[in-house]
């Protein structure tokens, strides 16, 4: 029976062993972790901020294939007919992206209101501050692309009440209001800018530069009610215009690009996105300022009338289901005058400056035409020099067109496509600008409220600052005074508000090769004033914004067509009706020469996920939206129909 | 059925062979002093089968104890009077009495016993027990099954085979990955596995199938069990139920697998066994693509177009091709002509032998996968090595060891999804008349890729992808155990046991420059380092006839367990100097991105079980674990899981108490069960935590974790009933297994998803029940019994399943399992698991127009803006039908497999209709306009007109397969029901007394077919076993998968 006890209390040991735990704790402690108290509330804003450059995954589906696109910054389909992708908004709309920015936003705010509670250094104050502001940036991202959100986050595992787009602007305007109050450009703010510690992309701890960005979001903000509630936009925007602002370049809010497929990587920098310039700012380019357009001596001989000639008619090739007022033509050559910032932001087809050029898109030399009967390229075809020219369609739906023409416009080579600058990694990805100031106190003082400067002298102010910064500075005076109209009837001079009547112009018939005149009619944005008005103050103000804005911010520019209706934004092609259950507009074949309020995209859809996985945040967002969950419901401060 | 008694009674009689063959020698030489009959005469004879010599078969004088046993030929010689009988036995055949009436020789054949054996299976922790004590539902696997089913992951050679039991293959070659799923889903986000155990020791089965659709996560990496050698199994019990299963505890909730490798068996001649196989690989089925129009759009040629909406391809047509060349315009067969036939070889040589007790078996194998995608391969190695030994004066010690190391080496696992690098996708979606040979030329002279289309979304040229985006990876594994046992008493033995599963995982990722993705390449390295290792004990207290008729069997034992998982990758960003593939190498070192993590955790485990029989035919179980895991918190860290089983023997019943079965009706048991398992969470996962980072320009960042954890969540329950009735009839030619079952999973660990505007994309919550129920029908029979004729065999296993969602979570009644825009599958409240969402084609609720679809000016169909219920992924039902025939040497069986029920949404299908590609897009090789059938047009004052509005194919599926990003949900949801030929294997095994003359002791040829018919499904050219992702518990949708394949292998087993 001895070896029976020792057994027995040889396996009671055993037992005993098995049921302790005393390592547990420590097995169970993550080792890549860290506890809040050695957490920096820089680290939590530079973590947003530096989300918020966007990666080029995000990048490419929210910059480039949804903002460009609705803001008409380049020729596409997709988004631009309204049809929008889930995958990329559930993306967006997610805490890997967009909404992990604001809450990561939203964390810093309450750490740092912690810390500052907790008598926390001078610094933190005003870290604080900046992240308060850089919150009501993000959240104002979100709300002018979905509508209705939560602002705020507690971090307790509940969501805070969503808001309506009101008042998420009434928070917001208070915000910036406040931290840009709170902030104090006295406190040494070294304890972020040391090394391996610069936790400030944008102004290295300049905290005066941050006031002016408050400010100068403010104006933004408090003119987006322009429409929907004047009289808070008015106070708002006169209030915040007494504030310092960004005003020279030396302010403009912006952050250096790295390359890498990181964080910093440029938003516009994915190869295959050949980014072609849309015929929406092609027609306001053409002709505007009067400026000549800048090439080489041995390009001077294809240079052609931007105004008076339309080029080759070739109506059995290029659709004409739209109201764009090029449609329908090749221009077999450079327009002779064109916006001097056409040529440095897009590149002339066919021609290798070394700079804007981007050698990925192939130099164009020439495009046939398929003859129309067989479908073929043929003895019949048409043969079309593509080199050096300057021309762009709209996208939309081709039909048969598109096959007929397919060397001319599937062919990026044969557009000019945004500049090699923007694609290279090596830019300042630009949030404010100080023309966007300028015209905003352009359009404020049109309005007449009090802000410094008169409406012109901001209108100008901000087509100098926009100069400034593409380098045309030496085109300036020639521009402001020209007269001359582009495509959309719109011309620079300020005062200059005669609106543009039709003209005969000349063009080629394609097929026949001979000279033809037509008129010119100039096209009716029937959404701003009835379409009476193409060269009002107001128009010249937002058409010179839509340019200045461009490419770097077309969530703005898309947010001011929507207040607007301005510029005029043009029916891409329809050969063939658009599918509204595919959330594409209801453009029929019947209504694409009309300019109609739901033919554009209004908003983004709320990820179809959200439905699924939080359906009571879902049901209050589609409340607060008034509308359905579909691109054409409009957001509170847009223009009234 | 025959064949594993046949097999279980060779493992009886190896167990018995040694003691009986020295009782007899002794015997003989003893009694033949004492007690000599007169006249004795010596008989020499010779015992067989049909399959030639019987060694070590019993002949003994009835009525003495004068015996003998046959040697290796089957002969023996015996001295005997006349009129005395000779019993002839062997231990799986029906006993023999000859009555010796002076002949020179007598030669016996024996014929299989089909009643006697009782079956011995492998129970929970290892414990061999009589089946018919088991009050739960197991189903054993011998390993020449597995083999003969020739595939190269072992999981699987399970499909059909067992009921209950479902594979969902990933198809993505060689080394993809498989899931088996017993008894349905019970977890939302789990991954649904049962627990693999290899001679007593957990395995780590990991999926490494991607669940992202657009490819993102990387190549699909196999899954664990892919790694063993099917060669090395001895047997493989599938423990379905929560109650077999129990005492496994934590990890058991989707039941277990046992998988007991192969130990030294006793071989005549020198054991060592050669086998070589040789396979080719084709894809079994294609989409069915038109071969009638060209690349364009509106009928007319277009070199820029995606779409094939051209013109007519016949070949009269003259156009200008994407690289400038004049060509007829015609269709290739690019599938074909892009992927080659994929081939392996497969070399194996075991040794197993033993000796006075120790036994070994010893095993090389070797495999060389060529996959059906260029550039993709895998080889495998495996060495093996398994000894026991028994010793001590009465054996009661005994020791087994065994080392199992495995070499895994992938090169260039295929993308899945709709990534740009996926071949399959890219193939399939390349306009009909673009041929894909011309751009085999890959690079041009610049070193950038070529491909036709450079302008749109960047699809990759795929004979790039297999040249400059290249991955590899290494798996060194080794799996090990060893165990002392000690046998203190006749009633009362110990054992101890320690195990290890230890592998390193490393893989780097090349992509050269002159891509259109990322133009300056990049390279990536990452290794994973996991162990599991576990320390047991068992003591077992055996008594029979312990009061009355009571006998008992108590068994307790406890685990260690420690498990640690190491990660680490680095990749750098855009080279520097292109191509050379270094991590220092990177243009920017602030952009080399390194990630880094280990998880630890540790499990210790008490158990007990109690089994009580009265009089043989009565047995009930109770088992009890209760296990401590480091993963919960300190209150909830100790759970206990009970489990009881009650089986009844009725027939045993019957004959004991004086009464008798009919003659035909041999066995009947009833049992039933009710068990409780659970899990507990994956380590870390209590408490919300921040990490810190880097900026690209090296700067810190802080960011919280996305889950919000719960510090108070319990681990997770499963409940468990279950009842089954086993028959046998005729002697055991026919019987029927069935069962019924209605397991809970409540508590569940899962992360809820949340409003990312809380600040975590999910939760983590202890809530739900899940229920699973079903029955399952296991039907053998022995339809032809020849020895030396037909024989015929069949085993039917069969399933139903009904898979529903009880509850979610407070206010919660929607479950996502994936959303993709606008199709989703989701756990519902009330419904059953897996339901597929989608928008339908509006049509007309009530009148003369009833279900009509509505159509727009344009004669094109209005579809739906609201989602509705289109199917369900899971399967109403499985069945698996083996037929096995032998004649002779000759064996021949096949295995018809079928799915019935359930549905999958294709949409690579809704792609190829979109871009005109699919044979459903042609009409009689044209493509008229039609007016859509069954159509009406909405008129302004609500009435209905019949729709007298043409429409071009072009015209009706951008519409139809356009709509949203992946199609119509109604228009590409198909009923998944599948009925195929899985598997047929043709064996020869040369006759012993053949082989006699030479060195040889087996020798088999086989050839393998899989996938070889598909007899019955709807979709098209799509297998609904194709699905995107193994990892995703949403298998019922499918976007850009890998085709499954079709595989023929010829075998050479060679026994020496």
């Amino acid at each position: 029976m001895k070896t029976f006890n020792k057994l027995l209390i040889g396996l009671a040991s055993v037992a005993l062993a098995l049921t302790a735990c005393s390592d547990f704790e420590d097995i169970n402690k993550n080792p890549n972790s860290v506890s809040e108290e050695n957490v920096q509330v820089a680290h939590l804003l530079n973590r947003s901020v530096m989300g918020a450059q966007q990666n080029p995954h995000i990048a490419e589906r929210i910059f480039v294939l949804t903002w460009k696109r609705a803001a008409r910054f380049e020729r596409a389909s997709g988004f631009t007919i309204g049809s929008d992708n889930d995958g990329w908004n559930t993306d967006y709309f997610s805490t890997g992206y967009a909404v992990g920015w604001l809450n990561q936003a939203n964390l810093a705010v309450n750490l740092g209101e912690k810390r500052v509670a907790e008598g926390a250094p001078a610094y933190e104050k005003n870290v604080l501050q900046m992240a308060r502001i850089w919150r009501a940036y993000l959240i104002t991202e979100l709300a002018d692309s979905f509508g209705p959100i939560p602002m705020l986050n507690k971090y307790d595992g509940t969501v805070s009440p969503y808001e309506s787009v009101q008042s998420i602007y009434t928070f917001v305007l208070q915000e910036l209001k406040e931290a840009s109050v709170a902030l104090d450009p006295s406190i040494d703010m070294s304890a972020i800018k040391g090394t391996n510690n610069q936790s400030d992309p944008y102004y290295n701890g300049d905290m005066a530069k941050w006031q002016k960005y408050a400010n100068s979001l403010r104006l933004r903000c408090a003119m987006r009610l322009s429409v929907a509630d004047p009289a808070k936009a008015k106070s708002e925007f006169e209030d915040a215009a007494k504030g310092s602002l960004i005003l020279t370049q030396a302010d403009i809010a912006q952050v250096q690009e790295r390359g890498g497929w990181t964080d910093l990587d440029g938003v516009m920098s994915r190869p295959w996105n050949a980014q072609l310039i849309s015929s929406t700012l092609n027609n306001i380019f053409l002709g505007l300022g009067g400026v000549d357009i800048q090439v080489p001596d041995f390009m001077q001989s294809v240079i052609k009338p931007a105004t008076t000639y339309m080029g080759m008619r070739l109506e059995q090739h290029l659709p004409t289901s739209t109201n764009d007022p090029s449609a329908g033509y090749f221009f077999d050559g450079l327009p002779d005058k064109i916006d001097p910032r056409a040529t440095v932001l897009y590149n002339i087809p066919g021609y290798d400056d070394g700079t804007i050029y981007f050698p990925n898109l192939g130099l164009a030399t020439e495009a046939s035409l398929a003859n129309p009967v067989t479908g073929q390229i043929d003895g019949n075809s048409i043969k079309l020099i593509t080199k050096w020219t300057w021309n762009t369609w709209v996208a939309g739906k081709w039909d048969k067109y598109s096959s007929l023409s397919t060397q001319l416009i599937g062919a990026a080579q044969n557009y000019p496509a945004i500049s090699n600058v923007y694609r290279q990694s090596t830019n300042k990805r630009v949030w404010f600008g100080p023309w966007e100031t300028y015209f905003l106190l352009a359009e404020a003082a049109e309005y007449g409220w009090t802000v410094p400067g008169t409406a012109k002298q901001n209108y100008e102010s901000g087509i100098a600052a926009s100069f400034d910064y593409h380098g045309v500075s030496q085109f300036l005076n020639q521009y402001l005074t020209s007269q001359a109209y582009n495509r959309v009837g719109t011309s620079v001079e300020f005062d200059h508000t005669a609106e543009a009547q039709p003209f005969t112009v000349n063009y080629v018939d394609g097929y026949t090769k001979e000279n033809k005149t037509t008129t010119y009619t100039y096209p009716k944005n029937s959404i701003y004033r009835n379409g009476l008005y193409n060269n009002d103050h107001l128009t010249k103000i937002i058409t010179q914004k839509f340019i200045a804005q461009h490419p770097w911010l077309p969530l703005e520019a898309w947010s001011d067509h929507r207040r607007l209706g301005l510029p005029f934004f043009e029916n891409q092609a329809v050969e063939v009706d658009y599918n509204p259950s595919s959330y594409e507009v209801p453009l029929t074949k019947a209504t694409a020469k009309e300019c109609r309020w739901e033919f554009y995209p209004k908003r983004m859809r709320y990820p179809s996920n959200m439905e699924v996985n939080s359906k009571e945040s879902y049901q209050q967002a589609i409340q607060l939206l008034g509308g359905d969950n579909n691109t054409q419901t409009p957001l509170w401060w847009v223009m009234k129909k | 059925m025959l064949k594993i008694i046949k097999q279980v009674s060779l493992i009886l009689l190896t167990a018995i062979l040694c003691s009986v063959g020295t009782v007899y020698a002794a015997d003989k030489a003893e009694i033949g002093n004492t007690d000599i009959p007169q006249q004795r005469q010596k008989v020499t004879g010779k015992i067989q089968d049909a399959m030639g010599p019987i060694t070590g078969a019993s002949v003994v004088v009835k009525g003495t104890t004068i015996g003998t046993i046959s040697d290796v030929d089957g002969n023996f010689s015996l001295e005997i009077s006349n009129g005395q009988t000779i019993q002839i036995s062997f231990i799986g055949y029906l006993m023999q009495e000859i009555r010796y009436t002076g002949q020179s020789s007598i030669n016996v054949t024996l014929v299989e016993d089909t009643k006697v054996i009782e079956e011995i299976v492998v129970t929970a922790l290892g414990i061999k027990r009589e089946k018919k004590a088991l009050g739960y539902a197991t189903q054993e696997l011998k390993g020449d099954a597995l083999i003969e089913a020739r595939e190269s992951n072992l999981a699987n050679a399970l499909s059909g085979k067992v009921s209950g039991l479902q594979v969902v293959r990933s198809s993505n070659g060689p080394g993809g990955s498989s899931k088996i799923v017993l008894r349905g889903n019970s977890s939302l986000t789990g991954s649904n596995q049962p627990l693999i155990v290899i001679d007593g020791v957990p395995m780590d089965n990991f999926t490494g199938g991607v669940a992202d659709v657009w490819g993102n996560e990387g190549p699909d990496m196999g899954n664990g069990l892919g790694d063993i050698n099917p060669e090395d199994i001895e047997s493989m019990n599938v423990l379905k139920g929560a109650s077999a299963a129990a005492l496994y505890g934590s990890r058991a909730g989707n039941g277990v697998i046992l998988i007991t490798t192969k130990s030294g068996k006793k071989q005549t001649g020198l054991g060592i066994t050669v086998n070589a196989g040789i396979s080719t690989e084709s894809i079994f089925l294609r989409p069915e693509l038109q071969n009638n129009f060209g690349q364009g759009s509106t009928n007319i040629y277009d070199v820029k177009s995606r779409n094939s909406w051209g013109p007519l391809a016949d070949g009269s047509q003259t156009v200008e091709r994407w690289d400038g060349q004049s060509v007829p315009l015609q269709t290739f067969d690019n599938i074909s002509n892009y992927f080659d036939t994929g081939t392996s070889f497969n070399e194996g040589i075991s040794f197993q032998q033993s000796f006075e007790g120790t036994s070994v078996f010893a095993s090389i194998n070797r495999s060389d996968d060529k996959s059906i995608v260029p550039g993709a391969e895998l080889d495998k190695t495996s060495f093996n090595l398994r000894g026991t030994s028994e010793f001590g004066s009465k054996k009661q010690w005994k020791l087994d060891g065994k080392v199992n190391y495995i070499n895994n080496n992938a090169k260039n696992r295929p993308i899945q999804g709709i990534n740009q690098s996926n071949a399959f996708s890219t193939i399939y979606l390349l306009p009909r008349s673009l041929d894909i040979t011309l751009l085999e030329r890959s690079v041009d002279e610049d070193g950038k890729m070529i491909w036709w289309d450079t302008e749109q979304t960047p699809q990759e040229n795929p004979y790039w992808v297999s040249k400059y985006r290249t991955n590899q990876d290494t798996r060194n594994r080794l799996l090990g155990s060893m165990s002392l046992s000690y046998q203190i008493t006749d009633w009362w033995g110990l054992e101890l046991r320690g195990g290890t599963d230890n592998y390193t995982t490393t893989t780097t990722g090349k992509l050269y420059a002159g891509g259109n993705v990322r133009p300056k390449g990049y390279y990536s390295e990452a290794s994973e380092t996991f162990f599991e290792n576990n320390y047991s004990f068992l003591s077992t207290f055996k008594k029979d006839n312990l009061i009355d008729k009571f006998g008992g069997f108590i068994t307790v034992g406890g685990n260690i367990m420690t498990q640690n998982r190491k990660k680490m990758s680095i990749n750098t960003g855009d080279l520097l100097i292109p191509n050379l593939f270094s991590i220092n190498n990177s243009v920017d070192k602030m952009s080399v991105s390194v990630d880094a993590s280990e998880v630890r955790r540790k499990m210790n485990s008490l158990y007990g079980s109690l089994q009580m029989n009265w009089d043989g035919w009565l047995f009930m179980d109770v088992t009890g674990r209760n296990d401590w895991s480091s993963t919960m918190s300190k209150e909830n860290r100790s759970y206990f899981y009970p489990s009881v089983s009650l089986s009844a023997v009725l027939s045993d019943m019957i004959n004991k108490n004086g009464g008798s079965m009919p003659g035909w009706f041999t066995f009947a048991k009833v049992r039933a069960s009710y068990a409780e398992v659970g899990n507990d969470l994956d380590p870390y996962q209590l408490y919300t935590v921040y990490t810190m980072g880097k900026d690209p320009n090296g700067n810190p960042t802080a960011a919280p974790g996305s889950t919000l954890y719960d510090p108070s969540v319990q681990s997770e329950l499963i409940k468990s009933w279950e009842a089954g009735i086993d028959l046998k009839f005729f002697n055991n030619r026919l019987g029927i297994d069935a069962a019924w079952y209605k397991s809970n999973a409540t508590r569940q660990l899962f992360n809820l998803p949340m409003d990312p505007f809380s600040g975590y994309s999910d939760r983590k919550i202890n809530a739900g029940n899940i229920q699973n129920s079903g029955i399952e029908l296991m039907l053998y029979g022995s339809i032809l019994q020849n020895p030396r004729g037909l024989n015929w065999d069949m085993t039917v296993n069969a399933s139903f399943n009904k898979n529903k969602i009880i509850d979610l979570y407070e206010g919660v009644n929607e479950y996502g399992l994936r959303t993709f825009d606008d199709v989703k599958i989701v756990a519902r409240t009330g419904s059953y698991y897996g339901d597929i969402y989608g928008k339908k084609f509006q049509r007309v609720e009530t009148g003369e127009h009833s279900g009509k679809i509505i159509v727009d000016a344009q004669g094109l169909p209005l579809l739906t803006s609201d989602q509705f219920e289109l199917g369900n992924q899971q399967p109403d039902f499985l069945l698996g039908i083996t037929n096995s025939f032998s004649y002779k040497n000759i064996s021949l069986s096949f295995l018809i497999d079928a799915r019935i029920g359930g549905e999958i949404f294709s949409a690579t299908t809704a792609n190829l209709y979109r871009m005109g590609n699919s044979s459903g897009t042609v009409v009689n090789g044209k493509r008229d306009e039609f007016i859509v059938s069954n159509t009406v047009i909405a008129n302004s004052d609500g009435s209905y007109t019949a729709n007298s509005k043409s429409t071009t194919q072009q015209l009706y599926w951008e519409r139809v397969a356009g709509s949203g990003n992946v199609g119509l949900g109604e228009a590409f949801t198909y009923d998944a029901t599948n009925i195929r030929l899985r598997n047929i294997t043709v064996g020869y095994d040369f006759n012993k007394k053949l082989l006699s003359k030479t060195a040889l002791q087996r020798l088999r040829l086989s050839v393998t077919a899989n996938n070889i018919w598909m007899i019955k499904y709807h979709l098209e050219g799509i297998d609904p076993e194709s699905v995107t992702a193994t990892n995703t518990n949403a298998t019922g949708f499918e976007y850009g998968s890998a085709p499954t394949s079709r595989t023929f292998t010829f075998n050479v087993t060679v026994g020496f």
